[in-house]
């Protein structure tokens, strides 16, 4: 970001040409655990389907020659772990991370889901949305918060039919009530497998969303997902609907600079 | 180590109780520590306990008076009580415990039987054992005259009053089997006679301790380790959520599996008959539920240690689970059928609809958007 030409507006935001503003939207660690939660639900993914169901193996050896069925598991398993950890640290950075204070935009609020619907509305006619969102707009963090809810789903029930707890102590009898909840252990292998579908439509659907976003609009979130920075015209950043801005920095970008990036600009089209 | 086993049965000692006697009568040294050490482990119990067990046996102080109720079930679950081996059934009803009521091994018949079990019931009232076999149904019978729980009667008593009457003075209550312990097949949908197993028709009092030992047939080494559990410590075993031991019912069959090797190999039987049968690989494949089922078949096998379904070639269906008619189906799939309205598909049928509706979706609006291209960004809005 040190760039010569590059003048930091603000903690986070930063631009050259005063036409586009370069904006911060999540630590560099929070990229890296989307990442490794990426690759981790995709493993996840490709082994389980090897659990659920097996390739045929005709290799007439003794069973201590071979060990297939057995190293899928160690990869399903070590994946869950990295993928429960990585969950668990970007929830606890949507807390209190620099940039990503942010635990508010993943939650189905009322003015998310008002949002969520706006957007969906925009998207289906081919027009660019009004409102323009520094961090993760309302529809992405309502996705988010329906893959972090199946992520849950999967851990306990994982966790279910990995340590099927029969001890009487805390942590069995959690297990033990979670899964007379659920049912038995046929119900509970039941739910993880159908979790894994509404996780593979959750990230069809991301995923295009994404790559669509990114051929049509500027303010695409493919960018910020790598580096994590993002690019806004001023007119949008003098139009953003950055609720989540002042968590973010001491100071929201203030009025004076909005005012000045945006002097000589026509009217943006959420001015009106 | 062998001082209390010793001592009665080589020594012949004189003046032990009668009790003592009659169940060392016919069963020599090596049985007798056999089915104590058997016990032990089947209890999970260390070696040391095993003087203990032989102990609480021989001297039988607190053999208990044993009520034994039929309903609504196939019998097999006496049929596997008199299959016992260590010890003999006719030990085990005669020595062990105390059977003074069980309707398909007493002589008496008729009056006798009932007065037979009303004596039973007065003579040791707060101190006798129910074992319950068979589901108890309580749905009121069709007609003018309808009965509550009128689809099983015996001696013009429907089976809630009888386990009602019965279990309300009992010291404990023993479900052996499946229908008794969670309402079994005939408990299923549509369930025409309301049946359920005896904690759901709710005879038991709950001052009165339950365990079950389900199964179909119950294993009888569990039950006749629960009677040895309470003739050793005078409790009942610790039971898990749903009521059973958890000496037996505390792992699941597939971690204990003898075919587990080929598991963890790959190595799966793809239909019954191939090699992969003949080679004894596993059952996973062709629908075991050995994976979710709890219980001890994969080291205390059937009638006496000959056999159990698995090590016969046959996946588990897992009988000691409640419900398991229902939730274990089909039995020679992985997984159960997922009901939806007007819908019965698969969990894969149903998860590629939805993945593959959402890539079409996809697709559709990526064509839509190409399509529109030449509109698209006209960002003035109108």
């Amino acid at each position: 970001m040190e760039s010569a030409t590059r003048i930091k507006v603000q903690e986070g935001v930063y631009t050259d040409n005063n036409t586009y503003f370069l904006c911060q939207t999540r630590s560099s660690f929070a990229c890296i655990l989307h990442w490794i939660l990426a690759i981790s639900v995709l493993m996840l993914g490709i082994t389980g389907f090897m659990i659920a169901n097996p390739p045929s193996n005709f290799n007439y050896t003794e069973a201590y020659q071979t060990y297939i069925m057995g190293k899928t598991r160690l990869i399903h398993f070590s994946f869950a772990g990295l993928a429960l950890a990585s969950v668990i640290i970007r929830f606890y950075l949507a807390f209190t991370s620099l940039c990503s204070k942010d635990i508010m935009q993943f939650l189905p609020t009322p003015s998310n889901v008002i949002g969520s619907m706006k957007l969906v509305q925009k998207y289906i006619v081919l027009k660019e949305p009004e409102d323009h969102y520094r961090f993760v707009n309302p529809l992405g963090g309502i996705g988010v918060f329906s893959i972090a809810t199946a992520l849950l789903i999967m851990t306990v029930t994982g966790m279910l039919l990995y340590l099927p707890g029969a001890d009487h102590t805390i942590w069995g009898n959690f297990w033990n009530h979670s899964e007379t909840f659920l049912g038995s252990q046929q119900q509970v292998r039941l739910i993880h497998h159908m979790t894994m579908y509404l996780l593979g439509l959750f990230v069809v659907i991301h995923v295009y969303m994404q790559f669509w976003k990114n051929t049509n609009y500027l303010d695409s979130d493919m960018s910020s997902i790598i580096g994590g920075y993002k690019l806004f015209r001023k007119e949008e950043l003098g139009n953003f609907n950055d609720q989540y801005g002042e968590r973010v920095n001491e100071a929201a970008p203030s009025e004076e600079l909005i005012n000045e990036c945006s002097k000589d600009m026509p009217e943006g089209p959420g001015n009106h | 180590m062998c001082k209390t086993i010793q001592s009665p049965i080589a020594g012949h000692i004189a003046g032990q109780s009668d009790v003592r006697d009659k169940i060392l009568k016919d069963m020599d040294r090596r049985s007798f520590i056999s089915f104590c050490t058997k016990m032990a482990a089947t209890l999970g119990l260390s070696a040391a306990w095993i003087p203990k067990i032989a102990e609480a046996v021989e001297t039988g102080v607190r053999k208990p008076s044993v009520i034994w109720l039929h309903f609504q079930e196939c019998t097999g679950d006496s049929e596997a009580f008199i299959r016992s081996e260590y010890p003999t059934a006719e030990e085990l009803i005669l020595n062990l415990i105390s059977v003074d009521y069980h309707e398909t091994i007493m002589a008496a018949s008729g009056y006798q039987a009932e007065a037979a079990l009303e004596q039973a019931m007065e003579e040791n009232r707060g101190k006798y054992i129910v074992v319950i076999e068979g589901a108890i149904p309580s749905k009121v019978t069709a007609g003018p005259k309808g009965v509550k729980g009128g689809y099983c009667m015996i001696a013009g008593k429907t089976a809630l009053e009888i386990a009602t009457d019965v279990c309300k003075d009992a010291m404990a209550v023993l479900t052996v089997g499946t229908c008794s312990s969670y309402g079994g097949v005939q408990a299923q949908y549509p369930n025409p006679t309301g049946a359920g197993g005896a904690e759901e028709s709710g005879v038991v009092p709950p001052s009165v301790p339950l365990v079950k030992i389900p199964g179909c047939p119950h294993n009888v080494v569990n039950s006749v380790a629960t009677i040895v559990n309470f003739l050793l410590l005078g409790s009942l075993p610790k039971t898990d959520k749903v009521g059973r031991p958890v000496f037996a019912y505390g792992k699941r069959i597939h971690d204990n599996c003898p075919r587990r090797a080929h598991f963890d190999a790959g190595q799966f039987v793809e239909e019954f008959g191939d090699q992969g049968a003949k080679e004894k690989w596993c059952l996973y494949k062709v629908g075991c539920k050995g994976p979710q089922t709890y219980h001890n078949c994969a080291w205390v096998e059937y009638n006496q240690n000959t056999s159990w379904p698995i090590k016969g070639g046959h996946g588990c269906i897992g009988c000691s689970e409640p419900e398991f008619w229902e939730n274990m189906q089909p039995f020679y799939e992985r997984l159960p059928k997922v009901s939806l309205p007007g819908v019965e598909a698969t969990a894969d049928q149903i998860g590629i609809t939805l993945v593959g509706a959402a890539t079409l979706g996809a697709t559709a609006h990526a064509i839509y958007t190409y399509a529109s291209r030449n509109k698209f960004n006209d960002t003035s809005g109108e």
